[in-house]
């Protein structure tokens, strides 16, 4: 199989009496969710949808996104998964950067949709999930689009240090590349069930839950969102074997009161993958459910990196592991030699699954993809058993509950306050292993941090909004004027 | 003054914004019954309002679910303290499940 599509026609095909996913307590075989996309496929392509068109996914998880993902990709267009908390700027700057000619979003969203779309430049429709049900009943035929396996199937962003967000375009080979290695390293089985709870609009919850999941003919249960009961409900309930989230996900598990403690005892894996998770709170996590989080490594630009399996787990719970089949990792000093053991230095990847080059960046694309390797901007050293641990970031991002956010996008959103003279933002540790937002402001004139905050709020997605704001007289700047952000965060 | 009266919750629960959520003591001094927690208030956002609710969960041996956590319950923090009482007077009861009653 050498594209998405036939990816899902195999599936179907070889589990085809097997449970895909189970979403609200109903459970649908492979064969179903095979109909389902068959149907919105040709739905797209009646409306319009040509190879290489730009189709939007705003949806939360579960079968729904699932349909509408493969449906994408059926009708040969690329899907752009973006994430269900954004505002009205961030969706018209990703629908633009794109080109997107149609949103498939649910009737939830169509206040904000159609706001959107009443100041989008370019022509855009929407399609509402709530009518994928009815499609089932027309015969709409299986449509077949002949298609490149080294074209794009999918369109997502990563946080620049500088600059809007760029364009990453993951093809039919990327995709598939990572999914094989994956399931290979996790040894993923039908017989697992997959929890999916990290949203399947950033590239943990899409990559190593749902197509995970669904490439090796397991059972996939979405959750629309972080629901500590529902969570541990789900399983409990369902004996869920394998559990791949965000830090903040296990480390509010540990530290919640239940009324009695979940049974864990069916997970095989729980693994958090785009922050580091608190070895505390690991430990906490583990004498409460019995099962240790396991560390991996990925990025949007090359996939799933490394993960950490070790036998010795207790002995390297911040370790991310080795990296999985496929890609290679070194570790450059900044001197640009191979760094020795222990030694820290930049983290560099080899993988069939990684991208060239962003989109329309040349700049940056010079410096993070240089001698086939993509330079990730995370700091990193390997130990002498060849783990590999990330100790820090070259580039300034702050990580919120494992979403990357640009301290730039903030700043200039505050800056567009009349009362905002200067905007410098900073990520500020949580217990929790991720970042809080704090927004340090030179005014001129009169502004409270509560006005600043109900200023952002609509624009940025909730995330992203300054939970700290500190007003100063003048912002730290060096000789050639650029903001000391070091000089902001406490020690 | 009795425990977990209204008063020693809304104390608990300023204290926990403070160690927890590092919220400014100049901002947290200044908190009353009537002030928000969300929007033009302390402005917690998503993340924060289960932080919150995991450190009062802890302080009161309590179990709050997540399908409670509205923007009603966080509209005032008099709001989310009678919430915790009726919790507080619920969970004295017992229950078996670990999920939404």
């Amino acid at each position: 199989m050498k594209t998405i599509p036939e990816m899902l026609s195999f599936v179907t095909r070889r589990y085809s009496e097997r449970t895909a996913i189970v979403d609200g307590g109903k459970a649908f075989h492979y064969s179903t969710l095979g109909k389902r996309v068959s149907a919105l496929a040709s739905a797209l392509y009646q409306r319009g949808i040509r190879q290489g068109d730009r189709v939007a996914l705003l949806l939360p998880n579960g079968l729904d996104f699932v349909t509408a993902f493969f449906a994408i990709s059926k009708a040969g267009a690329i899907a752009v998964p973006l994430n269900d908390h954004y505002q009205q700027t961030e969706l018209l700057y990703f629908l633009d950067e794109c080109g997107v000619s149609l949103i498939l979003t649910s009737k939830d969203f169509a206040p904000l949709c159609q706001q959107v779309l009443s100041i989008l430049k370019s022509p855009c429709r929407i399609f509402w999930a709530e009518d994928i049900e009815n499609l089932q009943a027309e015969s709409l035929g299986d449509l077949k689009v002949e298609m490149d396996p080294q074209v794009p199937v999918m369109y997502q962003f990563s946080s620049g240090s500088t600059g809007r967000p760029k364009r990453i375009g993951r093809t039919h080979a990327h995709l598939l590349f990572e999914l094989n290695s994956l399931v290979q390293a996790l040894d993923i089985t039908p017989e697992d069930r997959f929890l999916g709870v990290a949203p399947f609009s950033h590239v943990n919850g899409l990559m190593r839950s749902m197509m995970a999941s669904l490439r090796a003919g397991a059972t996939l249960y979405p959750l629309p969102r972080f629901d500590r009961q529902a969570l541990a409900e789900t399983i409990e309930k369902n004996r869920i074997s394998i559990f791949i989230g965000v830090p903040f996900m296990p480390s509010m598990l540990a530290k919640s009161h239940f009324r009695r403690p979940p049974d864990f005892s069916s997970l095989r894996l729980c693994i958090t993958a785009s922050a580091p998770m608190p070895q505390k709170l690991n430990q906490q996590f583990h004498e409460q459910f019995g099962i240790y989080v396991r560390q991996l490594y990925g990025s949007t630009e090359t996939g799933t990196i490394s993960v950490n399996l070790s036998p010795d787990i207790e002995r390297s719970l911040d370790s991310v592991g080795t990296p999985i089949s496929g890609v290679e990792v070194k570790v450059f000093t900044d001197e640009g030699q191979p760094a020795k053991a222990d030694e820290i230095g930049e983290v560099a990847v080899k993988s069939e699954a990684a991208i060239r080059g962003y989109h329309g960046s040349d700049e940056w694309n010079r410096e993070a993809f240089r001698d086939g390797n993509f330079f990730t901007g995370d700091l990193g050293k390997k130990d002498g058993n060849g783990l590999l641990y990330l100790v820090g970031r070259k580039k300034f991002l702050i990580n919120r509950g494992g979403y990357k956010i640009d301290p730039h996008e903030i700043e200039e959103l505050l800056e567009s306050h009349p009362r905002v003279e200067e905007a410098a933002v900073v990520g500020i540790p949580t217990s929790f292993g991720d970042e809080k937002v704090k927004a340090v402001i030179v005014l001129n004139g009169t502004c409270t941090e509560e006005q600043l905050v109900e200023y952002c709020r609509g624009k940025i997605a909730d995330f992203k909004i300054p939970s700290l704001v500190e007003f100063r007289d003048s912002l730290p700047k060096g000789p050639t004027g650029k903001i000391r952000r070091t000089m902001l965060v406490p020690e | 003054m009795q425990k977990n009266s209204p008063s020693e919750i809304e104390k608990k629960i300023i204290q926990i914004l403070t160690s927890d959520l590092e919220i400014d003591p100049r901002i947290s001094s200044a908190i009353d019954s009537e002030t928000p927690l969300l929007g033009r208030g302390i402005g917690l956002n998503s993340v924060e309002t289960l932080t919150l609710v995991a450190g009062i969960e802890e302080a009161f041996n309590i179990q709050i679910d997540d399908e409670d956590l509205t923007m009603e319950l966080f509209k005032r923090l008099g709001t989310l303290v009678d919430y915790v009482l009726e919790k507080i007077a619920e969970q004295k009861g017992g229950s078996n499940g670990i999920g939404h009653p």
